[in-house]
């Protein structure tokens, strides 16, 4: 039954592919596969060869610097897994219909957790962890004391971030007002730290840093051999680790259980968000106001926005101060900033017809011509990142003033600006992806974690190119820029024109057989 | 006799396969008009093309005196409306809601609108929903707040497509009951169904669609001499031609 299982959401997983998912992954596999290599190699290299060896190697290299590393890498592999550990990697929604095809619930959530496990993905990051804990453990002998380590990390991961995701749309307005606060804690906490020259005196406090990254989760597993070394010890630490995984995997099984039996219940939950429907309507139209709506109140995008207004938040305070020193890399400052224009043009702009299912048909019968209702959608979707680009190109010219590359910047930001609409006025048009509502926990985010690196990726080799300088030769690519500026509003001028022939021949068949 | 409704010549593809091919109907005005076949016979297309949902490949559709091209278009969804199956509901509304915003649209004036969308919420048994979200309502629920909708709308022209599907008896009754108000006020009234027993009590003309074409066209004179013999169940099976199964296939049963 289980090969089956895997089978059908083989299968499931292939029929979902497109040329461009495909690329996608590709891109994003590679990406993660070289990120691990770094990650991994460094570890290896520094439990592997002897301190001595290293020290010959790199002046620099002392025991506690070499522990540092150690620490700051494992706890980086730790949260790099809780990040990415999915809990929504298993299509809920087609795994359900096997239900009414006589597939045991129970038996199906035990089969899903279990492939859950088993993805790609968290291999990768589960097999890391193994290889590490038995290079430092030493022997085969060991093993399955650290195979039950890792399968417990694992599964506290995923019962945490399963928990973690259920506070998060139960207590969504209280969190974003404690994110905020965070962050501007964070910031000005930054901010002093970087004036009382505590990144000169860092050295020093090497032995306290390592103190506390030894406490934390990835600490704690990466040092788990100095603990672990007595026999008796790694009895007693298999015998806990496993009861706990047990418990932990009836949890998972429970929970997934609970998903796969969501169904739309038959409350009569009122909307208690109409208000800022109508507002939005009142102030933009009511195709896009109900649009943007849309957006907005999908939960998954709420926590996005957060997101993308973090990186930008946190590096005010240091692009302010530090903007001279930074030197060759002050470009990565100017890619946060405009991580954000982009996350929203990703948001709104990306999948512009997959919020409203066949309802938007309801929209196109209405007796309003169709170029006037996508022309307004789509103004109304580039408000917000528009808004944003023009503050933040603002705030640059106001802080940047005296820069020499302040051309080059505003160019750059209105360059990758466009670059990314016309990536995404392809796929909204190219690539129409229903976005789903229910059960937040275990559906498809609206946008995945491999659209999202890539676009990131693209981002970061794009503000490369545009905000590093070019020494004596950059006026031509200044003049460079300015002419692609020109050509691609131009071309983009020309695909707006052409977005309702686009949406009769691209979407509306789709909505259409859409049942 | 006015005609609501002119199709001639009509052609629809799908890639190379066409789902509608020199289609000819006329529609009486005033009517309430049965159009019934076989599944796959083109029906629902057909109502997604006059309601402008669709485009098509070829010939002229003529609704209310109007054709129906791109200049005409905005004047013809004005007067038209529908419930397609599956209905076409603003799922994050509530009920009151999109009743509002498709009254804003239509330009229904304020001064008496919520009078009338309350007379038919609770006339169809869905007052008690008003402030529901419509994606935590019934089938049957949805159905019928795609019928006020259409309704609220003011048409003159009204498509129903599957519209007694999922709806339970009393309701049923209920809308027939402004279905042939809205005949009394002269709106023509377009119905696809497989429930043959409701288009046979409440339609005039009715029109059996099959194989891309119209294959027979019961005006009430023709349906009331034909259905002396045979109810409307055995005339369409005898338009319809459908092949008997041999005896023997579900013998495994």
């Amino acid at each position: 039954m289980f090969t089956k299982l895997v089978r059908y959401n083989w299968t499931v997983f292939r029929q979902s592919l497109t040329g461009t998912k495909i690329t996608v992954f590709l891109i994003y596999g590679l990406s993660l596969a070289l990120i691990f290599s770094q990650v991994i190699s460094s570890v290896y290299l520094i439990i592997t060869l002897q301190t001595t060896q290293l020290s010959q190697l790199f002046k620099w290299y002392t025991p506690e610097r070499g522990r540092f590393i150690l620490l700051a890498f494992v706890n980086l592999l730790w949260f790099a897994q809780f990040f990415f550990t999915n809990v929504r990697l298993l299509n809920l929604k087609e795994n359900r219909k096997l239900l009414s095809w006589g597939y045991p619930v129970y038996k199906l959530a035990r089969n899903l957790t279990l492939l859950a496990f088993l993805h790609p993905i968290n291999l990768l990051f589960n097999l890391s962890w193994l290889a590490l804990l038995m290079l430092q453990l030493g022997s085969l002998y060991h093993l399955p004391l650290a195979l039950a380590l890792v399968i417990f990390n694992f599964s506290i991961i995923f019962s945490a971030k399963f928990r973690v995701l259920t506070v998060i749309k139960s207590y969504q307005k209280w969190l974003l007002v404690l994110i905020l606060a965070v962050l501007v804690v964070a910031s000005a906490f930054v901010e002093s730290l970087l004036a009382s020259q505590f990144l000169s005196n860092i050295e020093q406090l090497i032995p306290q840093l390592n103190e506390v990254l030894s406490w934390l989760p990835g600490g704690l597993l990466g040092s788990a051999h100095l603990t672990l070394y007595m026999p008796p010890l790694q009895l007693a630490a298999l015998f806990f680790s496993g009861i706990l995984c047990l418990l932990l995997h009836r949890d998972h099984v429970f929970n997934t259980r609970q998903s796969l039996q969501i169904w739309n219940t038959q409350n009569h939950e009122s909307n208690d968000t109409g208000w800022f429907r109508g507002w939005l309507c009142g102030q933009i139209g009511n195709h896009a106001g109900k649009y943007l709506y849309y957006v907005i109140t999908h939960p998954y995008n709420k926590i996005q926005a957060l997101l993308f207004v973090v990186f930008p938040i946190l590096y005010v305070p240091y692009m302010v101060t530090r903007m001279d020193e930074l030197g060759s890399s002050k470009f990565l400052v100017l890619f946060f900033f405009m991580y954000a224009p982009m996350g929203f043009q990703l948001m709104f702009l990306g999948n512009m017809f997959g919020y409203e299912h066949r309802e938007l048909l309801r929209s196109m019968q209405f007796p309003i011509e169709l170029i006037k209702q996508l022309k307004e959608r789509l103004l109304g979707a580039l408000i917000i990142p528009l808004t944003l680009l023009v503050i933040i190109s603002g705030a640059e010219v106001i802080i940047l003033k005296e820069s020499q590359h302040l051309l080059s910047i505003i160019l750059g930001n209105i360059l990758i600006f466009q670059v990314f609409l016309v990536i995404f006025l392809w796929s909204t048009f190219n690539r129409l992806r229903i976005v789903e509502w229910i059960s937040f926990s275990f559906t498809q985010p609206v946008i995945s974690h491999s659209v999202q690196f890539v676009s990131g990726l693209v981002m970061m080799l794009l503000s490369a190119a545009f905000y590093i300088s070019y020494g004596s030769y950059e006026l031509y690519k200044q003049l460079a820029m300015l002419t692609l500026i020109i050509a691609l509003s131009l071309g983009i001028y020309r695909y707006i024109n052409n977005i309702q022939q686009l949406f009769s021949s691209n979407i509306m068949p789709q909505l259409w057989n859409e049942r | 006799m006015e005609r609501a409704i002119e199709i001639s010549g009509l052609k629809k593809y799908y890639g190379d396969t066409a789902v509608l091919e020199n289609f000819e109907l006329s529609v009486p005005a005033g009517n309430i008009f049965g159009l019934i076949g076989p599944n796959g016979a083109g029906k629902s297309t057909l109502i997604g093309i006059l309601t402008g949902l669709l485009d098509f490949d070829g010939g002229s559709i003529v609704i209310n005196g109007r054709q129906l091209n791109e200049q005409n278009e905005q004047l013809i969804k004005r007067k038209v409306a529908s419930v397609l199956q599956p209905p076409l509901l603003f799922e994050h509304f509530t009920s009151h809601d999109f009743l509002h915003y498709v009254c804003d649209i239509y330009e229904i004036p304020d001064t008496d609108r919520q009078q009338k969308i309350n007379g038919l919420l609770e006339y169809l048994g869905l007052l008690e929903f008003e402030h529901a979200k419509i994606t935590k309502l019934s089938a049957g629920s949805r159905k019928k707040l795609s019928f006020c909708a259409a309704i609220m709308s003011q048409p003159e022209v009204l498509f129903l497509d599957e519209p007694f599907e999922s709806i339970d008896v009393i309701s049923i009754g209920r809308m027939k009951t402004i279905l042939n108000r809205l005949q009394e006020k002269g709106v023509t009234i377009v119905i696809t169904s497989h429930i043959l027993e409701i288009v046979e009590n409440l339609c005039d003309d009715i029109a059996i669609l099959h194989n891309q074409k119209i294959i027979a066209y019961l005006d009430s004179e023709t349906r009331k001499e034909l259905q002396k013999d045979a109810s409307l169940s055995e005339i369409f099976e005898s338009y319809v031609k459908v092949e008997k199964p041999k005896s023997d296939v579900l013998k495994w049963l």
